[in-house]
């Protein structure tokens, strides 16, 4: 445990009941938030990537989620074990949230001015008009056009990035210490995403704010995080710094990703990763990803890798039983020829 | 690649009315694309990119008449599709196909993998029988998926799983060109690269050229021979892919470029972020329909729009920037330095103008709100039409209220007179809808009461008229009895030519005269009632 982690989120497991049985929606998670910096968490839908922002705010348990092991410490102190009460001074002040759809995360019957003083009034203590004047300076804070009379406007009336704009002011009131971001950028276009990365870039760094971004886009995780931790069905599978990350790639999951995006720059053939993503509830015994993995050994079917330090590495960890055996093998190129030598599909 | 386009575009256009009210007023138009034209040569795919809402969607949908454009031209194999009846466009569909984006909602749930698949070979008489099935294995194992699971139904596959057999669906009649809609938007990344790879292998072992529609720089540029850019209905600028990225000529598409986010974090600098948001295509700004947006806009570009420019081979745009570029083998470099200019130009003059926000900017703030307010453009200032709705709602009110004085005539007068004005001066919201209909609601029940009891009070009437003259004719008889019973009869025939009459409720008057005995004298007993029920009228003699 790094003694300067803000966020510290040591071996946690949420699980869900469902019909089809108990469904491990996280694994065993373990990662830590440094002040200040942004660490993303990358995967494909289903790896549990929300289920675990959730968890730090403890919001999954009303999803019917249980958190079933581990522990999240915020400031030294278990958010798993604090009553409701003190949770609710945490989430908003200490650590916020935004969430993917700011449509359906707006109150559709209130004005944004009204949504952003209610939570200035509650966690601030602040007057009805002292409330307003300062939803009026977040508002300018996140650029907004015309915050005064965008102030007394409704959520629908307000296009897709305005509306994000809205959900960071909300979230910024607080000036929380850590802001989680769940697929900030996902429901906008390709310019408004761009406005709406920069703007929470220059945030952070105005605010001195951690961020745990949640993404499934490598592009947005290139441009933006510090950190990566990449999840494939509810486990952590590499965390590296997001230049290790993207030169070289240590778990077959990561490289797989990595070579089926298209470039720009070149055209080459893409390299997908055959099959799917498995059902949560009937996941493949050890590594949960050998299915599907070009680098399999025997080993990999019958025990589960455990998230190591990489020999040679420095800080970086992978959960892969081939690349602790070959550290500095170049996965993306043996990829490349693997799939030259079979041929597409 | 041969002489003839398989598909050419000229002139495109569709426009969605705006209605308002009950009778359909038609109050603006939502101009989705506007004057679009391209080929698209046999084996090509040409990329279709745009921002949500720059009609895209709609263009591939009007090119394969799914939705009928408001004009231009669409020529397929050389012939006109606008010209070809409802049985002659079914059979150019076989060729014409189309994958959607969400493998949820585009196989039908409850069929069969086979039927979804088979179904258009069976229409058009292809196949049918074991031949069926073996072509609809055939064509599973072409898209990969195993031939044993044609009796599944869609949910029992993954999302990539069922864009394949959306796939399969579109290839199953050996079509030449197929519009592939945000084909594999909805995809994961890792199951997206199998798509589009089976997508490019389809393409070369078919033949087939391919619209691909996407908001996915990335993706439309792997995938692609050309590159069209489009921009609230229009398209910008269309290029060769390798040469659109390289030499972006049009702003937007430089600032589209610039907004990917790249896979390599060593690339983080250098974007060029727009302002704003794309504007409502209801009421598209003037001239250069970017200019709002534009970092490099000047005087000329809210003024007119501008020309399509042929830069070079395969490379036209639409900006003024562009002028008299045409056929320049240095025309990038000149254009970069027109662009670039007209940037710091722009910034400077921003940063004069004092701190509220760069003046690009607010303009193009300024006017999408406009035009959400008013989306009918009629120049009128705020206060002259606020006058006529200010009155056509008090002439609903004061209706209502004559209406509850009952003066219901006055009522519907006045509430009539209020949609009058409120047509006329054509109000985009005259009344509050509710309180109108309320108040034709109280009319209409008011004036059929009325009109019920005046009839029912007007029977009454006339029935006791009736009465009374039957009465007075029987007092008069009674005075001077008959002296037979032909006599009696005679009377009675003059009485009631009709019959006897009945009262309201269908019951009889009996006529009850003193009729005269055996010995000619009239008894005080006069005969019983014909009914139970029968009234009888008894007057003493």
């Amino acid at each position: 445990m790094t003694p300067e982690a803000l966020l510290s989120v040591r071996d946690l497991k949420v699980q869900f009941r469902t019909d089809d049985g108990l469904v491990r929606a996280v694994d065993g998670v373990s990662f830590d938030v440094l002040p200040g910096k942004t660490l993303a968490l990358v995967g494909e839908s289903g790896c549990g990537k929300s289920v675990t922002a959730m968890s730090i705010l403890r919001l999954i348990e009303s999803q019917g989620g249980i958190i079933a092991g581990g522990s999240i410490e915020f400031q030294g102190r278990n958010l798993l074990e604090l009553d409701a009460a003190s949770m609710r001074r945490v989430r908003g002040n200490d650590i916020a949230m935004i969430f993917q759809e700011p449509m359906t995360s707006l109150n559709p019957v209130y004005t944004i001015g009204n949504q952003i003083s209610e939570v200035l009034r509650w966690h601030r203590g602040l007057s009805e008009q002292e409330a307003r004047a300062e939803t009026i300076r977040l508002l300018e804070l996140v650029h907004m056009p015309d915050p005064r009379q965008r102030v007394d406007e409704y959520p629908h009336q307000l296009s897709g990035g305005m509306r994000q704009r809205v959900m960071i002011a909300m979230a910024l009131s607080c000036e929380p210490l850590l802001l989680i971001a769940d697929e900030p950028t996902t429901a906008l276009d390709v310019t408004v995403q761009a406005q709406i990365l920069e703007l929470m870039q220059e945030l952070q760094q105005r605010l001195h704010m951690a961020v745990l971004l949640i993404t499934h886009d490598l592009g947005v995780v290139a441009g933006n995080a510090d950190d990566v931790a990449v999840m494939y069905a509810g486990r952590i599978v590499e965390h590296a710094s997001v230049f290790e990350l993207f030169d070289a790639p240590k778990h077959p999951y990561t490289a797989g990703l990595l070579a089926s995006l298209p470039q720009l720059d070149h055209r080459a053939t893409l390299v997908p990763i055959a099959g799917s993503v498995p059902d949560a509830s009937r996941l493949p015994p050890g590594c949960a990803f050998h299915p599907r993995c070009r680098f399999r050994m025997s080993e990999c079917s019958e025990k589960e890798p455990e998230l190591l330090p990489l020999k040679g590495h420095g800080q970086r960890t992978t959960a892969c039983f081939y690349t602790q055996k070959e550290p500095d093998a170049d996965l993306t190129q043996s990829l490349r020829m693997q799939e030259e030598e079979e041929g597409p599909r | 690649m041969s002489s003839e386009p398989l598909l050419s575009v000229r002139h495109l256009t569709k426009h969605f009315p705006v209605t308002r009210g009950v009778f359909g007023r038609r109050v603006g138009a939502v101009r989705a694309v506007d004057d679009i034209s391209f080929d698209l040569w046999p084996k090509e795919t040409l990329g279709l990119v745009g921002e949500s809402g720059s009609g895209k969607t709609t263009a591939g949908r009007a090119i394969l008449r799914l939705i009928e454009p408001t004009s231009g031209e669409v020529r397929f194999a050389g012939r006109d599709l606008a010209a070809l009846s409802a049985a002659e466009l079914r059979q150019q569909r076989r060729e014409m196909q189309i994958i959607f984006q969400d493998p949820y909602s585009s196989l039908n749930p409850r069929m069969r993998v086979r039927d979804i698949i088979g179904e258009a070979l069976r229409v058009h008489g292809f196949a049918k029988g074991d031949a069926l099935e073996a072509q609809v294995r055939e064509l599973l194992a072409k898209v990969g998926v195993p031939g044993a699971f044609s009796s599944r139904y869609p949910h029992e596959f993954s999302g990539g799983q069922r864009q394949r057999i959306g796939i399969a669906r579109a290839i199953a009649l050996n079509p030449k060109f197929i519009v592939c809609d945000e084909a594999v938007s909805a995809l994961d990344v890792s199951i997206r690269a199998q798509v589009i790879n089976l997508l490019i292998a389809l393409r070369d072992e078919l033949s087939l050229s391919y619209l691909f529609i996407s908001h996915d720089l990335s993706v439309v540029k792997h995938i692609s021979n050309r590159i069209a850019v489009m921009y609230l209905g229009q398209i910008v600028e269309l290029a060769d892919a390798d040469q659109l990225f390289r030499n972006p000529a049009h702003p937007y598409t430089r600032s589209l470029l610039s907004a990917i986010p790249l896979p390599d974090p060593r690339h983080r600098q250098a974007r060029v972020v727009l302002e704003g948001d794309v504007p409502t295509p209801l009421n598209p700004p003037s001239g250069c329909r970017f200019h709002t947006r534009c970092p490099a806009a000047f005087e000329r570009c809210p003024q007119e729009e501008p020309e399509l420019i042929v830069l070079g081979a395969n490379h036209t745009t639409k900006c003024h920037h562009a002028d008299g570029l045409e056929g320049n083998d240095a025309w990038f470099e000149e254009l970069d330095r027109r662009i670039t200019k007209q940037e710091e130009l722009n910034r400077a003059k921003a940063a004069a103008s004092s701190q509220p926000a760069p003046a690009p900017a607010q303009q193009s703030q300024a006017r999408p709100r406009r035009t959400a307010a008013a989306p009918h453009s009629q120049p009128h200032s705020e206060a002259a039409r606020d006058k006529p709705r200010h009155l056509a709602r008090a002439c609903v009110l004061a209706g209502l209220l004559a209406v509850v004085l009952g003066l219901w005539l006055l009522g519907a007068a006045l509430v009539l007179a209020a949609y009058v004005i409120a047509i006329r001066k054509n109000l985009e919201r005259p009344l509050p809808a509710d309180i109108g209909i309320f108040a034709a609601l109280v009319l209409a029940l008011l004036v059929s009461d009325a009109v019920k009891s005046q009839s029912a009070q007007t029977r009454a009437r006339h029935e006791l008229n009736a009465l009374a003259q039957h009465i007075e004719a029987y007092r008069t008889a009674a005075q001077s009895p008959p002296n037979s019973l032909t006599e009696l009869g005679w009377r009675l025939y003059e009485i009631f030519p009709d019959g006897r009459p009945t009262d309201p409720w269908g019951r009889l008057y009996t006529y009850d005269p003193p009729s005269p005995d055996r010995d000619g004298r009239i008894s005080s007993e006069g005969p019983s009632p014909d009914r139970k029920d029968d009234l009888v009228v008894r007057i003493p003699p």
